[in-house]
Order: C-alpha cells, then sequence, then structure tokens
C-alpha cells in the first residue's frame, strides 16, 4: 500500500480524542501490569541464565501444601462469613427508614477503611482481657485470625451484600410477595437474583484476605503470602519469589475472573439508593434470631475498636505526642494516598470505557484489569522492585514514588470498576445528546460527562485514599530509605509492644480514614441534593 | 367487597394520596385513570398490601387489612397484580413463573392450571424459555397468567399496556376483558388512557393530585 493512501486511511484514527484515550489506556494498563511485567522479565532473565530452580516451587514441600490450603481456608472461611453476616444485616436494614439506611451505609463505608491491622491491635487487647475471664481463649492462632480477619472485613462485606442485593430490582420482589410469604420470597427470588454480585463480593474478599499477610502473621498464623515475602527476603530472587507465588496467584485469578459476570450485574438498576420497600418485609423467629445475631456482632466491631483504641491511646497529650512524633510519616503516608488519588482516577475513566467495550476487546480488558488485584501485596511489591531496578527501564529508580506507584497497581484498577459501574448508570443517551449540542469537546467533558461521572470519582476518590493509607504487603519491600508510611511505623511498633504508642496511630489513622470517608460522602450528598428532590420511582412512572 | 376509607400516603414531603374513600364491589370492574404522578399507582399497592397507609383503613369484606398499624402481608390477600413492566423473574422460565403461585396446589393441579393458561394466553410455544429470550407482548401474557394462575378475588393492573404498539394492544384489551369476564375476579385498572379504560371497564374513576376528582 502506497504510504499516501495508508495515511488517508490512518488519519481518522488518529483524531486528538482517540489517541488521548489511547495513550491514557496503555499508561494504565503499563503502571497496573508494571509488577507482573518487572517478575516475568526477570523470570526470562533467570531462566535464559540457567540459574532458575524450576523444580522446587512447583513441588510444594508439605510444610507449604499445608500453608497454601491453610491461606484459602482461612480466606475462603472469612468471605463465607463476611457474606453471610452481610445478607442477614441487609435484610434487617430494610426494615428501617431510608434516612437511616443511608447514614449507617456510609458509616460502613468509611469503617471500611479502617486498616486490618487496628482491628487486630483492639481484638488483640480485647481477648487478652477475656482470656483472664475464660482460659480457653486463646490470643493467638487460627481462630483469632479468622476473627479479626472477619471483623476487619465486615463493613466492606455488609457494603457489597448491600449492593448486591439493591441490583436487585425491588418490583421483582413485590411480584413475589403478592403470592408468598416474605421469607419464601427472599430465598426463591431476592437471593437467587443476587447471588451473582454476592459470588463477586465473596470473591473480592476472599482475594483481600488471601493477599494479607499482617493480621495472621501478628497472631503467630503463617499464611502463604507471608511465605512469598519470606521465599524474597531470604534468596532475593524475584523470580524464584514469582514462581513459589504461582499456586495462589492462579487460585486467586480464578476467582477474579469469576467474579466478572456478578461485577457486571451490580449495575443491572440504577435503582440504588430509590428502591425500597413500601411495607417492609416479615421475618420469621428463627431468621430474627439470625438477624440479631449479626448486629450484635457489628455492635461489637464497632465497639472493640474505637473503644479499644480511645482507652489504650490514653490521654489527649498522649495523642498529640505520639501524633506529632509521626509528622513525617503522616506527611509523606497523605502525600502518597493525594497522588495516587490524582494519578489513578483519569487513568481509571479510560479504563473504565475499555471495560464497557462488546465482545473480545472488552472480555481481554476485563482480564488484564483483574489480573493486577489477583496478585498478592508481597509480590507487587517484588516485582515493581524488580523492574524498576532492572536493566530495562532506563530511568533513575523513582525512590520516594515507589509507594505511589505500588499503589496505583494495586488500587487503580478498583477505581476502574468502580467508575465502570458508574459508567453503566449513565444513559448513554446523555452522551449522544451531548454530543449533537455541543460542538466543544472541552464542553462536553466539563459540563455533561464529568458531572454525570463526579459520583463514581468521589466514591472511587475515598476508596483509594483510605486503600492506600491502610496498604502496607508491597509498601514495606519498596519504601526507600529514611522514609516510611504510617502504616509501616505502626506494623513496626506493634512487634514491639509499644501499646499506647501504637494505639494513638491507630486512633489517627482511624480519624483520617473517617474524615476522607465523610469528606467524599458530604460531596456526594451536595451532588445530589444539587439535582432537587426525588419523586418515589412508581409515582414518577405512573 | 373492598373499602378504602380516607387513605393518605405521602412519600416524605410530597404527598401522593390525601383521604382517599373508595367502594370496590365484588366483581366490579373499575379503571382509575389519571395523569402521571397523580396517585394511582400508590393506591393500587396500597390495595395489594406493597405500602403502608400513612392514615385510613383498607377493609376487605368487613375486616381490615390495612391502616397505619397493621398490614395483612400481600400473599395473604388472594390478590393478583398485573406490573407494569411485567416484572418477570429473569431465574425462573416462563412456566416456573406461573407456577410460582401455585406451588401450595398438589402437582396435578398445578400442571392442569398451566396447562389451561399457557393455552388461553397463547404462550405454549415458550413456556420453557427464559424472560429475556421472549417479545414484550409475550412478557405481558405471562404476567396476566402468572396473576391469574392462583384464581385470586381481585386483579390489580398497574397500566399493563404501556409501551407496546396499537394491534397488540389491542389483541391484549380484548383478552383481559374476557378473562376478567370470565373469572369473575374484581378488577382495578390503573392507566393514563382513556381508551383502554374505556375498553376494560364499567366504572371509570378519575384521579388527580391524589385524590378522586370525579
Amino acid at each position: 500500500m502506497p504510504p499516501r493512501s495508508f495515511f488517508r486511511q490512518v488519519r481518522p484514527l488518529l483524531s486528538a480524542e482517540r489517541v488521548v484515550y489511547a495513550l491514557v489506556l496503555g499508561i494504565f494498563f503499563f503502571l497496573a501490569l508494571c509488577p507482573l511485567l518487572g517478575l516475568i522479565i526477570d523470570f526470562v532473565h533467570a531462566f535464559m541464565a540457567g540459574s532458575l530452580d524450576l523444580v522446587s516451587p512447583l513441588f510444594l514441600s508439605s510444610r507449604q501444601g499445608w500453608l497454601l490450603l491453610s491461606s484459602v481456608g482461612l480466606a475462603a472461611a472469612v468471605a463465607g462469613a463476611g457474606v453471610l453476616i452481610g445478607i442477614l444485616i441487609v435484610s434487617a436494614l430494610w426494615s428501617i427508614s431510608q434516612k437511616a439506611l443511608m447514614a449507617i451505609l456510609l458509616a460502613l463505608l468509611a469503617l471500611a477503611g479502617i486498616p486490618s491491622y487496628i482491628h487486630a491491635l483492639t481484638w488483640s487487647a480485647a481477648i487478652t482481657s477475656l482470656g483472664k475471664i475464660l482460659p480457653v481463649v486463646s490470643p493467638a492462632g487460627w481462630a483469632i485470625s479468622f476473627w479479626v480477619e472477619l471483623m476487619a472485613l465486615l463493613p466492606l462485606a455488609i457494603f457489597l451484600s448491600w449492593v448486591a442485593f439493591a441490583s436487585v430490582d425491588t418490583l421483582l420482589t413485590d411480584a413475589g410477595r403478592v403470592f408468598k410469604t416474605d421469607m419464601e420470597v427472599f430465598f426463591t427470588i431476592q437471593l437467587p437474583l443476587a447471588a451473582p454480585a454476592l459470588g463477586a463480593a465473596l470473591g473480592f474478599l476472599f482475594v483481600i484476605c488471601c493477599s494479607d499477610y499482617s493480621v495472621p502473621s501478628l497472631f503467630g498464623a503463617d499464611v502463604y503470602a507471608l511465605e512469598i515475602f519470606a521465599q524474597y527476603s531470604a534468596s532475593n530472587i524475584a523470580s524464584q519469589a514469582l514462581l513459589y507465588a504461582l499456586p495462589l496467584l492462579v487460585i486467586m485469578l480464578g476467582v477474579m475472573i469469576s467474579c466478572r459476570s456478578g461485577i457486571r450485574t451490580l449495575a443491572q438498576t440504577p435503582k440504588w439508593l430509590a428502591s425500597r420497600f413500601g411495607n417492609p418485609p416479615r421475618y420469621p423467629a428463627y431468621f430474627r434470631g439470625a438477624q440479631a445475631i449479626a448486629v450484635i456482632i457489628v455492635i461489637a466491631q464497632i465497639a472493640v475498636l474505637f473503644f479499644g483504641l480511645i482507652t489504650t491511646s490514653g490521654s489527649g497529650d498522649t495523642f498529640v505526642s505520639s501524633a506529632l512524633r509521626a509528622g513525617n510519616e503522616l506527611q509523606f503516608s497523605l502525600l502518597t494516598a493525594l497522588l495516587v488519588v490524582l494519578i489513578s482516577l483519569p487513568l481509571a475513566l479510560a479504563a473504565a470505557y475499555e471495560l464497557k467495550k462488546p465482545g473480545l476487546r472488552g472480555s481481554f480488558a476485563w482480564v488484564l484489569v483483574l489480573v493486577p488485584l489477583a496478585i498478592p501485596a508481597p509480590l507487587v511489591g517484588i516485582g515493581m522492585v524488580t523492574l524498576w531496578y532492572g536493566p530495562l527501564l532506563a530511568v533513575p529508580y523513582p525512590g520516594l514514588l515507589m509507594p505511589v506507584l505500588v499503589a496505583v497497581a494495586r488500587f487503580a484498577p478498583i477505581a476502574a470498576i468502580i467508575l465502570f459501574v458508574q459508567l453503566r448508570f449513565i444513559d448513554p443517551i446523555l452522551f449522544d445528546a451531548a454530543a449533537v449540542f455541543s460542538k466543544s469537546q472541552v464542553k462536553t467533558w466539563t459540563q455533561i460527562r464529568l458531572p454525570l461521572l463526579a459520583p463514581g470519582f468521589l466514591v472511587a476518590a475515598g476508596i483509594l485514599f483510605t486503600l492506600t493509607l491502610a496498604e502496607l504487603g508491597a509498601t514495606l519491600i519498596v519504601a526507600p530509605p529514611g522514609h516510611a508510611t504510617l502504616t509501616m511505623r505502626i506494623y513496626n511498633y506493634l512487634h514491639y509492644g509499644a501499646a499506647g504508642e501504637v494505639a494513638g496511630l491507630c486512633l489517627m489513622i482511624t480519624i483520617l480514614t473517617l474524615a476522607a470517608g465523610t469528606g467524599a460522602i458530604l460531596s456526594l450528598r451536595w451532588l445530589y441534593n444539587r439535582s432537587g428532590p426525588r419523586l418515589p420511582e412508581e409515582e414518577m412512572r405512573s | 367487597m373492598i373499602e378504602l376509607a380516607g387513605i393518605s400516603k405521602s412519600y416524605g414531603s410530597h404527598p401522593a394520596l390525601s383521604n382517599v374513600s373508595l367502594t370496590i364491589p365484588d366483581q366490579a370492574r373499575i379503571a382509575l385513570l389519571g395523569p402521571s404522578g397523580s396517585g394511582k399507582t400508590t393506591l393500587l399497592r396500597l390495595i395489594a398490601g406493597l405500602e403502608v397507609p400513612d392514615a385510613g383503613t383498607i377493609s376487605f369484606d368487613g375486616g381490615i387489612i390495612s391502616s397505619p398499624e397493621y398490614v395483612l402481608p400481600p400473599s395473604e390477600r388472594s390478590m393478583g397484580f398485573v406490573f407494569q413492566s411485567a416484572a418477570l423473574w429473569p431465574h425462573m422460565t416462563v412456566s416456573d413463573n406461573i407456577l410460582f403461585g401455585l406451588s401450595h396446589l398438589p402437582e396435578k393441579e398445578q400442571q392442569q392450571r398451566l396447562g389451561t393458561l399457557l393455552e388461553r394466553m397463547k404462550i405454549t410455544p415458550v413456556k420453557d424459555r427464559f424472560p429475556d429470550q421472549i417479545s414484550g407482548g409475550e412478557a405481558r401474557r405471562v404476567g396476566l397468567a402468572r396473576a391469574l394462575a392462583p384464581r385470586p378475588t381481585t386483579l390489580l393492573f398497574d397500566e399493563p399496556l404501556t409501551n407496546l404498539d396499537r394491534k397488540l394492544r389491542d389483541d391484549l384489551l380484548s383478552l383481559i376483558s374476557e378473562t376478567i369476564r370470565e373469572t369473575g375476579s374484581a378488577m382495578v385498572y390503573v392507566t393514563h388512557d382513556e381508551y383502554e379504560a374505556e375498553c376494560v371497564a364499567d366504572t371509570i374513576i378519575r384521579f388527580d393530585k391524589g385524590t378522586i376528582s370525579r
């Protein structure tokens, strides 16, 4: 083909918008897949050099096999229990007023961001006290690890369960209530229709739990994620760590990919906030009993968290002094979280558009977005260090930026999924109308697209900020010498048993998390209030 | 006979119904006609037990079935409800949707009623399909069959023919009229279309701003 005709054909594909989109999308996938890229490059390099031990990692020792089995079992148990309690709580929430429901959901979102090691600290103190009365209660081991992981993930589990049920059209439930009791309708209509989204919630919780080693390690229970970290620390060979991580990676990837259809059903009805039952469902005594137990567990979770932190951190002076001593770490953590939000959101938006694409292209994008979520946290750090230290990237090692880059790699895909759900809520005809009536792309973006996407941006920003504040597994590996995040400082203190200091810092992280959550929530409220009061959906329709 | 006495209902600060009183005699065929947002659907949902009134009572044959303090569960009211969007359960086949309200009956009777309804509604060929595999018109027929299956004493229709083309709408109007006549159930039909109201009902009640206007 002559060059001129080739360029004539290619030219329409090179519009400014398309080029920017391709560029931003490319950066998103590069940053999200950086750790994997680093590991693969190191693997190939080591393989070519013949320095790779291919056999030992593939034939797990009985200890490693047990670790893998225990880790998967722990994660499955935590995810299963979390979703079960979530289902019970959500079914109880149908009986309360819309305003109270919103307040509880927003509180759950804020609580979900509190790092798991803070729960470890408060529950450890609570269980030690309980152990004095009941000697059978052990302050270490698998049982306490399970309980603390469950407590840490409970707000998220309840929130995701609510999202799963809110995705089921209330009209379908009403249609069933005309024929059968509320309990029968729950089991035959609501639960099966929410099942795919509940499955996705289960998968998310499983992956988060599988990837976390901070809680089990604090309670003396070894998990596979810690083994990966230990292998790397001992050998300093990234490709070997990748090989050891492979079994866990395959399991987590399988879980994430099977979650895909469930995630897509999350946005099947755009009436999340408007849906309500005019006549709240009534359940039999046994189910109400189960709901009451679930409510007690949630109250215990909140009470132990706040009571534990406030009592252990001591007086206000102690809190202020421990906060002042951690000034540098606080500054570094806030700056890191802010940069992660600013870098991730625009990149994630491009990825969200790609996730919406039909056919093979969309499916491929889904796999590329889900893969980074399946990589255990320590492996993300190892891959990142390997890539940026490696000979391929002829750029200076971005030391201070590394904690930002690992958080982008770990959490930008989550922002992409949130923005994908937000995009699905928006009627595409609004974008078509904008294209017809607006002659300027900038105007279309600033006046139509961004305001419509604002709720998704706010939620994603809040979640990214809190996740970054809580990140430990990967940051611990990449943090430059002389610089630590608040989370790292707390984790280090936890091993020394400086309870007052740790509690003060944990209280600070909790306050920061709640502040980030409240900020996002108030902005959302402001956005929704601007659009005026909404009439009940049925009356709008009739 | 269903009697509504002084029913009021608000959603937040938005009043949907204000002091509505209405009597629906046995076998009556009533159409509630009114513009969007006039409170018709809310009234229908209150009769079905899907909403709790803020004030007033709803009685069935003299016994109170709805008041601000007490609401008889919808499943115990012997009422059929045909929703605007058909509201078929996507995880069940057409047959399973229709059989849903018949599980208390012996298997043989269930199958007998299913066969009769499938034939009556002309949906036998699609009985094993899922809702996303049938047309809009077929979905409305399935919704009607599902409501009729338990042989309710009262049938409630919430704009069941919205968004259908003229021919399909006329076919379904005749089907609804004939079926109601045959079953002898009382009927409350909500619509904003005068033609539909005249086709199916003996009595037309006009609704506006949450009250009966005529």
